[in-house]
């Protein structure tokens, strides 16, 4: 079939401009650009994923179109003289393409959003992307092989796609034994931290998945006995399911990721030693003079001064008395400082704290942040636990030094404990 | 009644969309999704898919006419798609209530209504669409996901769909479209 006669039939044809434009409105109002604005290529490849739900809803949508209207125009019985394969890949090549198109349009915008140039580690997840949703259009073309008419089809194949990889990625998480589900859709891909790259089996994955399932529906086409199809098709599928199903059986919520050391760059200068890492090094001397003043100020109240501020992907030495904070290139200062005032204490001792005395990890938390100097007014804190912070305040240092002892104390009881 | 039944096919389709209904009522119950939207992404009830199953074999039944025979006029056809579509939304308004009741779901309470509202607005649709007024439906439904809730997660008052089951002005608008639209579907030939 020529291009022209292709692209002026096609369903993808049409449905590519409203499509196409959709996903640019998604891709600049949704999703807080926090959640990838880290300068880390593999973090920005991931967040691209979100589009999947569209570009395979779209293709799929649109492949089970063309399948109807083959079957209808009885073009799909003319397998004696053309192959089936050799006209479902030139009806599938436009909703095939609107889908790598969605794809590639979410890419580049959220690269541009992020102003990162994709690297060699992001590449694999980047081609993976574009691929996927080429197999829900065979998937979709497949459906619609077997429905008697594409008006009613097309719309719920389309629907069923969205709504399919939304439930697997979001609820497979509550219904025991779908949690492979989440990974093999791939809509949910979690973000890769700044040391992190996402494993190739999590890459792998989706496309045995997703491949398998499309593929057992294309050998369903073939010219061999129905005997021989059927069987072909369930073996196919079952060894692509039970495969990733196998694949994915010891993984938790989160993509499988690799993790490497970062390259970390210290300040030279007198006072606390603060180091970042090596991708934000810019930002260390901004860093330094927001975390000086407070680790002075908490020091002063009676909380051990760290013999290092470090981010809190970096790697600490054992033994090292470290604060770790948190920060993306675009924090504002006051974050940058919330964020060091914070770190006297760390997540763990945080978390377990709070489990333990919730009313002493606000009042610690409150005391601390007014102790470094920071704006409390915006604080949700109660008026009680204002009162109490202010009433420890008001202490020599020594009794402070020694209240912040004991809640700290109670916070690293947790591991010992329980 | 038996030859018009097999000829819309009613017998497959309707069973088959209600089982599907009812399959979609008690995986989806309370559950949220994260969906892609232009209020900056939000998680919505999958429940609003499970209504489609039972437009589509509404429409695919309707669909199915034998014009000759129907033309002919000497059953009274139209009556019978009238009530061919209360019974089959009154029996997912009864499926939706029934896992409502026994799972304790607030959006099973919900879907049979929703299924009556989208049935309304597809029915309303079908002089002018015909078959293909099943979009319809589907494309509130993505209205409803991409557009239908603010940034915080609330939902506007024009999307209906995710309205609780007893929400008085949602059950009126919903009984005024249903109404119109099988008075508007019961006088087309398409």
């Amino acid at each position: 079939m020529k291009v022209k006669a292709l692209l002026r039939t096609s369903s993808a044809t049409f449905l590519a401009a409203p499509v196409l434009v959709f996903t640019c409105f998604v891709a600049y109002s949704s999703g807080s650009l926090a959640q990838y604005d880290n300068r880390h290529p593999p973090t920005v490849s991931a967040a691209a994923y979100q589009a999947l739900v569209l570009a395979a809803s779209a293709a799929a949508g649109c492949g089970a179109w063309e399948a109807g209207r083959l079957r209808q125009s009885g073009i799909w019985d003319m397998a004696s003289w053309r192959s089936r394969y050799r006209i479902a890949a030139q009806r599938l090549s436009l909703p095939g393409a609107l889908g790598v198109a969605v794809m590639v349009v979410m890419t580049v915008m959220r690269f541009v959003q992020a102003s990162v140039i994709p690297d060699a580690a992001s590449l694999p997840a980047v081609a993976i992307g574009l691929l996927l949703p080429i197999p829900y259009a065979v998937m979709g073309f497949a459906i619609g092989n077997v429905s008697r008419s594409p008006v009613v089809c097309a719309p719920l194949v389309m629907a069923g796609t969205w709504f399919f990889i939304g439930f697997a990625g979001n609820s497979s998480t509550d219904i025991p034994g779908t949690l492979w589900l989440r990974h093999a859709t791939a809509y949910t891909m979690s973000s890769p931290e700044i040391d992190q790259v996402i494993s190739p089996l999590g890459l792998l994955v989706p496309v045995l998945f997703t491949c398998a399932v499309a593929g057992s529906a294309m050998l369903l086409w073939g010219p061999w006995r129905a005997a021989v199809r059927i069987t072909l098709a369930g073996l196919v599928a079952v060894a692509g399911l039970a495969t990733s199903c196998a694949m994915t059986s010891g993984w938790g919520y989160r993509t499988p990721m690799i993790t490497s050391a970062l390259a970390e760059k210290c300040s030279n200068r007198a006072g606390v030693n603060v180091c970042v890492p090596e991708l934000y090094q810019d930002m260390l001397p901004r860093v330094q003079k927001t975390a000086g003043p407070i680790v002075e100020h908490l020091h002063r109240a009676g909380v051990p001064a760290p013999e290092k501020v470090t981010y809190r992907r970096l790697e600490v030495a054992a033994g090292t008395e470290a604060w770790h904070i948190w920060f993306l290139p675009r924090t504002s200062t006051d974050e940058l400082a919330e964020s060091v005032a914070h770190a006297p204490l760390n997540d763990a001792e945080w978390s377990c704290l709070g489990r333990k005395d919730f009313k002493r990890a606000d009042t610690l938390e409150l005391w601390l942040r007014s102790t470094a100097g920071l704006d409390a007014g915006d604080s949700v804190s109660d008026r009680e636990t204002v009162a109490a912070v202010e009433k420890v305040r008001k202490r020599p240092v020594g009794e402070q030094a020694a209240w912040f002892a004991e809640a700290r104390a109670r916070a690293r009881s947790c591991g010992k404990a329980g | 009644m038996y030859w018009w039944i097999k000829a819309r096919r009613a017998h497959i389709n309707i069973p088959v969309g209600l089982a599907v209904f009812a399959v979609l009522v008690w995986l989806f119950r309370d559950r949220l999704a994260a969906m892609p939207s232009l209020a900056g992404g939000n998680e919505v009830q999958l429940m609003l898919l499970a209504p489609l199953s039972v437009c589509a074999a509404l429409i695919a039944t309707l669909s199915a006419r034998v014009h000759d025979v129907e033309n002919a006029g000497t059953r009274p056809f139209a009556r019978m798609d009238a009530a061919l579509v209360i019974l089959v939304v009154a029996a997912a308004v009864g499926i939706g209530y029934g896992f409502s009741w026994a799972l304790g779901s607030g959006a099973a309470g919900a879907v049979g209504r929703n299924t009556a509202l989208l049935t309304g607005f597809m029915l309303m649709c079908r002089p002018l669409l015909g078959e293909r007024s099943l979009v319809i439906p589907l494309a509130w439904i993505l209205l409803v996901v991409v557009e239908g809730y603010d940034g915080l997660g609330h939902p506007h008052a024009w999307a209906l769909l995710p309205a609780p089951g007893m929400d008085l002005p949602v059950l009126a608008v919903t009984a005024v479209v249903f109404t119109t639209g099988v008075l508007l579907s019961s006088r087309t030939k398409s």
